[in-house]
């Protein structure tokens, strides 16, 4: 491994050394304010279920209205229903007693 | 049942605070609060919880944690200074110009505390990674498998940063240096 310069070294043992010894332990409240740091968090998890449902319920909107669109214009470009009866109409005019 | 999983939840910060506060003191981004940074640390354990599948120690995988949100608070930062000479405070030059003499063997306190704000210096115009990696292994004096947890790094991928990062601070430190003599 590349070695450091030995002044390099030197400063870095000093700056060990004047390393501050702060407590490790956790300060008093510090777990009480984590855990009520927790409580927002899973607001917003509710505040995304309810999102997600709602975009998800209209992504199902969406796609009834499209399916119900269709429908109609498949209805609207379908031949007259008379033509379909007129063989029948000319049978019964053909074959019924005047 | 609800006052136990709080119980426990306050049990277990508790019980990481000291692993998290370490890597967070060591890795703390200018002008943040320590305690805001650890704190943030834990919040993202507790939504992070059930992805813990236990293939490693709960503290690892809580270092790896804040090792990631302390880099991305640095990252973050951006700007990397680069110090020069003339940005050195009395004390910091007094630690270069008495760390550079062989003779200075016992520093006087003021002398470890200039050297402590040198070294923190030289760090900042490292990379995130480069930083921590210096800092574990020369600060903190840990070995490659110590880092090798703490930051699910692979040993390979520690030693190349590590030899560049100790490129970089070399070339960083002969730069004062060289100002220094001038």
């Amino acid at each position: 491994m590349n070695e450091l310069d030995p002044a390099l070294k030197r400063l870095l043992k000093w700056a060990r050394q004047a390393s501050p010894s702060k407590p490790e332990e956790a300060p008093y409240g510090f777990s009480g304010r984590v855990l009520a740091s927790r409580r927002p968090a899973r607001a917003s998890t509710l505040f995304q279920e309810l999102q997600r449902t709602a975009w998800g319920l209209s992504w199902a909107a969406l796609a009834l209205i499209v399916c119900g669109g269709l429908v109609l214009v498949s209805q609207r470009s379908a031949p007259p229903p008379t033509q379909e009866f007129s063989t029948a109409l000319s049978f019964l005019a053909s074959n019924l007693p005047r | 049942m609800r006052k136990q999983d709080q119980d426990a939840a306050r049990s277990l910060v508790e019980y990481l605070y000291p692993t998290v506060i370490r890597i967070v003191r060591g890795n703390l981004p200018r002008r943040a609060d320590e305690e805001d940074l650890a704190q943030d640390v834990f919040a993202k354990m507790f939504e992070k919880l059930d992805q813990f599948q236990g293939e490693v120690p709960l503290v690892h995988w809580v270092s790896r944690i804040a090792v990631n949100h302390c880099l991305n608070a640095i990252r973050a930062q951006k700007a990397r200074p680069e110090w020069r000479m003339a940005d050195l405070s009395q004390e910091q030059a007094a630690a270069l110009d008495a760390v550079t003499t062989a003779a200075a063997q016992d520093p006087d306190p003021s002398r470890l505390m200039g050297a402590r704000e040198l070294v923190e210096k030289l760090l900042e115009a490292l990379s995130p990674e480069d930083r921590l990696l210096i800092r574990m292994l020369e600060m903190d004096e840990r070995s490659v498998d110590e880092v090798r947890q703490a930051t699910g790094w692979s040993s390979t991928v520690i030693r190349v940063r590590a030899f560049r990062a100790r490129r970089k601070l070399n070339k960083q430190f002969g730069k004062l240096r060289k100002e220094g003599r001038l």
